[in-house]
């Protein structure tokens, strides 16, 4: 046994595979796959009902309870298959997101996912956070993504779902229940994607606005047009004087694909819009999105709010009003507002919290601060709770996975055991 | 046998005239496009709300009486089949289009509304639902949900699961439920996008909110034509693999197009080995460069021609031949099979050519039709059914297809379900151990088997008993 620093300044046992094989009654069944120390070890954990804990790079993660049995995909750092041609990977689930960028790009493809800390986001942990940033505009989400997942459920054994092929629908697609679950219903250790090829050019154009306020004409007018932005991102005068970006509040709509097409496109908003724009080049446009993704981290305190893209303007100065405070930013295209409290007021913390509740608005705090307790897990419709407790009871009722942790909370917790 | 209390029961939720108990009315309702079963429902209803659905779901269950949702019943895997002791719940009459948010690009409709009719109601403001199933004249987007339909689009603009935010249904015991919503982010596992393509194994499609798709503003439409298959193939293979993603990349190999050209008159070279339908799509700056690389593309695979449609009408021409190519098909047999199964695309030259060597070894015509940028196929197996023994050989042909899909790592519907028909494939598939896990998920949400009984999943097989191969219907 070894203690080992899991989850940001949290520590909690994590097993050896080694020890925990010791304690398995029956042999390992099952040939030497890479997975048998994983497999063993949900095993032993659920043979002593301790709940078990996925990990992936902790970028995020929860505090474990102490009792815990916290387990991790084994942080290869080779592809588990790569179909270049077909434009589809196969990735264990504890690498990286930025190996599995590297891997990709040695053949000039691209997994078109932004993430906060590629270097220690894990795929496993996006995945069971189906979290992603600026990009999901054009190129889709996780959902749209991933094609196939093997899991080891709460009995140990190792499942494939989906496959690699982009078109599949034999049966249920279970991939869908295991993105976003927060490692409440197994433990992921591969995960299939399609990717694309690189594109050629990636630019973004950036317009300078007097206020947020006139972004709400301009993205509809965008996003009403024939161009096809692969991002559209609003920065409030705080954030974009940060980042360098600009002076005051900003829009930045990013383009990829053929030169002609970026260039093309880039010059036509112009014209469409009415402004004039600056131009950014490939590398300053990734980092925009970098730090709007990486917006999550640390412990300046966050809130991720979701909402249909039309409404994002709308939220955006209704908190500026109630929470004058606080800095914002918003994935406009698809409709995610990104709350950055660090010098925020503690009374302002509060009114925007008050406000979101007003408007129902489904959100994200990773972490407390004062005046802002966490929310890890968003607050569930009663329709989804019940959806859920029957999903969970079918895939691991015995609740070995993640028990007692923010998603047990969300779907409400019922000590007894099964979830009614 | 529906006993009478429960009809009069339905009679009263919904008013006489949506109920169909007469034996003759009812057998219109024996089968969808998957012909080979015929089932006469015990009883059709044709509630008009979600709440009628909920009170019939209800009444089913407390008279233990099986469910069946169906929609426009052009499925091909015999999913809407409702036997005698069972009560057929048609979504037909489910045709509001509840609400258009031009501003989110969004919109609600039930699920009965008519897949091109969403389409017709929105184009005029540049919009459309992109899903575009070769069906969608007929079917329902409560079908296509339940199905996740594809369609020739679907290479770039994704099925229906991508287009569908929120699902409105009503659960196995009555209960009327939301999942998802209008905004693109959720937090927590996607029930939505899981609900869709459950072949209504656990509940009633009632509603759903769907993101409309912008349309293009430039289109080229370019016709392929080439003197081997495998050129056609590697075409395909190569447009992929040079990170060019088409609006639609669709092929049709001899048998196809001999009979396309005699219904429809295209104008393809009666000779040729197989012609792609490859379309690209966007804004205008850079629809030049994108053409002109598909083009060299299939140059550099010794195309024999390669045109660039000219205007709309020739556009359309095209169009109309893939998307009735299966109808024509027809003219040829007495019956055919169409299969549906899916490869990994640089997998499909190999395929496809196994394909000519199966028909080979057992006597029997095959013609392709292929959404060729997805590797989805669909062979399609002529036979004669007055003749047991090419009946028996369509079947091995049949079976022989769909297997060397999966050993190919693909997968043996891409489109169309399983319904009834290809409940033995998904054994092939997937391992007792993970269709355990499906059948743990469907018993928790249709705990009584009460809604769509006997489907999809292997403890229904035995129920049916399939006479012939496949079917007698068009892609
Ligand atoms: C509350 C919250 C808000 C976020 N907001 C943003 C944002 O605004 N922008 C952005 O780009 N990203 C955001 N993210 C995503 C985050 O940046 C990471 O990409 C993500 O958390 C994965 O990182 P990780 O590998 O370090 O996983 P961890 O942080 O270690 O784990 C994340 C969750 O995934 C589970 N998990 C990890 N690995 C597996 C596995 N193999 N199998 C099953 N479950 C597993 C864990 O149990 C945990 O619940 C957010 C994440 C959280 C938790
Ligand atoms: C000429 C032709 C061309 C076709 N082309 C394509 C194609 O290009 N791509 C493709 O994907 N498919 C195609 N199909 C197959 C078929 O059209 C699709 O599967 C379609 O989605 C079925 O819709 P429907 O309304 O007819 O559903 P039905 O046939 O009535 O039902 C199909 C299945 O869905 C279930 N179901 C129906 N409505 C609901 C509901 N409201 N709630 C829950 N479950 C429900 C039924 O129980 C059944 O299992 C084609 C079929 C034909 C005949």
């Amino acid at each position: 046994m070894r203690k080992r620093h899991v989850a940001d300044g949290e520590s909690a046992f994590v097993y050896e595979a080694a020890w925990m094989m010791r304690l398995l009654e029956r042999p390992i069944v099952g040939d030497e796959s890479r997975y048998d120390a994983l497999r063993a070890a949900i095993r032993a954990g659920a043979n002593v009902d301790r709940p078990i804990w996925v990990c992936g790079g902790g970028t995020l993660g929860e505090r474990l309870p102490s009792v815990a049995v916290a387990v991790s995909a084994p942080a290869l750092s080779e592809p588990v298959g790569y179909w270049p041609e077909d434009m589809v990977i196969r990735v264990p689930a504890g690498m990286t997101l930025a190996r599995a960028r590297e891997v990709l790009a040695a053949r000039g493809q691209e997994l078109s996912i932004d993430a906060a800390d590629p270097a220690r986001t894990t795929i496993g942990g996006l995945v069971a956070s189906g979290i992603c940033g600026s990009r999901r505009l054009s190129r889709g989400s996780l959902r749209d993504l991933l094609i196939g997942l093997t899991i080891v459920d709460a009995r140990g054994d190792l499942l494939s779902l989906g496959g690699r092929v982009v078109k599949n629908v034999a049966g249920y697609d279970l991939c869908k229940l295991l993105i976003g679950s927060w490692g409440w219903l197994a433990a992921i250790v591969e995960a299939t994607f399609r990717v694309r090829a690189k594109p050629e050019a990636s630019r973004a154009i950036v317009i300078d606005l007097g206020d947020v306020r006139e972004s709400e004409e301009l993205a509809a007018k965008l996003l009403g047009s024939p161009l096809s932005p692969a991002s559209l991102d609003l920065l409030d005068g705080t954030l974009a004087r940060r980042r360098r970006v600009s002076d005051g509040a900003a829009l930045v709509a990013g383009f990829e694909g053929l030169p002609e097409n970026v260039n093309g496109q880039l010059a036509r908003v112009e014209a469409l819009l009415g402004r004039h724009g600056r131009t950014l080049e490939y590398n300053e446009y990734s980092a925009i999105r970098q730090d709007l993704s990486d917006m999550a981290l640390g412990e300046r305190g966050h809130i991720r709010a979701a909402v249909p893209s039309g409404q994002v303007v709308a939220l955006v100065e209704q908190a500026r009003d109630v929470a004058p405070g606080v800095a914002m930013a918003a994935h406009a295209g698809s409709g995610v507002v990104l709350f950055d409290l660090a010098e925020t007021p503690q009374a302002d913390r509060a009114a925007l919290i008050r406000l979101l509740d007003e408007m129902s608005v489904a959100r994200l705090i990773p972490r407390p601060v004062a005046g802002c307790e966490a929310e890890p897990m968003a607050r569930l419709s009663a329709d989804a709770r019940w959806m859920l407790r029957k999903v969970k009871n079918a895939i691991d009722p015995q609740r070995v996975f993640g028990r007692g942790g923010r998603f047990d909370a969300a779907v409400g917790d019922d000590p007894a055991g099964r979830f009614q | 046998m529906i006993s009478s209390d429960l009809i009069n029961q339905i009679a009263h939720i919904t008013g006489p005239d949506a109920v169909v108990s007469d034996a003759d009315e009812r057998r219109v309702y024996e089968a969808d496009a998957f012909t080979l079963v015929r089932r006469r429902p015990g009883l059709i209803v044709l509630p008009g709300s979600a709440e009628q659905v909920a009170a019939i779901v209800r009444l089913c269950n407390e008279f233990d009486t099986p469910f069946v949702p169906r929609g426009a019943g052009t499925g091909l895997a015999g999913g809407a089949l409702t036997r005698d002791d069972a009560v057929m719940i048609s979504l037909n009459r489910m045709r509001a289009i509840r609400r258009i948010d031009l501003r989110n690009r969004i919109a609600e409709v039930e699920a009965g509304v008519i897949n091109q009719r969403l389409t017709r109601a929105v184009e005029s403001s540049g919009l459309h639902f992109a899903p575009d199933p070769s069906s969608q004249q007929a079917c329902t987007i409560g079908g296509n949900v339940a199905t996740n339909a594809g369609g020739p689009h679907t290479l770039k603009y994704g099925v229906t699961v991508d287009h569908v935010l929120g699902v409105e249904f009503v659960d196995s015991a009555g209960g009327l439920r939301r999942v998802g919503g209008e905004a693109d982010e959720f937090h927590g596992p996607d029930l939505t996008g899981f609900v869709v393509g459950c072949e209504g194994t656990f509940g009633i499609v009632t509603a759903a909110i769907v993101r409309l798709t912008r349309l293009p503003e430039a289109v080229r439409t370019m016709l392929a034509v080439f003197d081997t298959l495998d050129d056609a193939t590697h075409t395909v293979r190569d447009v992929i693999a040079a990170g060019i993603v088409p609006a639609a990349m669709e092929m049709m190999d001899h048998g196809v197009l001999t009979a396309v050209e005699a219904a429809y008159q295209v104008g393809f070279p009666q000779d040729a080995a197989a012609v792609l339908i490859i379309e690209v799509d966007g804004p205008s700056s850079g629809i030049e460069r994108a053409t002109r690389d598909v083009l060299n593309i299939c140059n550099a695979n010794r195309a024999r021609t390669v045109r660039v449609a000219k205007d709309d009408a020739e556009r359309a021409l095209l169009w109309k031949s893939r998307k009735r190519a299966a109808g024509a098909l027809g003219r040829l047999t007495t019956s055919y099979c169409t299969q549906d199964g899916v490869v990994p695309r640089s997998e499909l030259p190999d395929l496809i050519r196994e394909i000519g060597e199966v028909a080979v070894r057992h006597g029997l015509r095959i013609a392709n039709l292929v959404h060729a940028g997805d590797g989805n196929i669909h062979p399609n197996i002529m036979f004669d059914e007055r003749d047991p023994d090419e009946v028996r050989r369509a079947l091995s042909a049949s079976c022989e297809i769909l297997r060397s899909c999966i050993r190919r790592g693909g997968t043996v519907t891409g489109e169309h379900g399983i319904g009834v028909e290809k409940i033995e494939f998904l054994e092939m598939q997937f391992s007792p151990a993970e269709i355990g896990l499906m059948l743990r998920v469907r018993d928790m949400l249709n705990p009584r088997r009460l809604c769509n009984p006997d489907k999809v999943f292997p403890d229904g097989k035995g129920c049916w008993e399939v006479r012939f191969p496949g079917k007698q219907a068009p892609v």
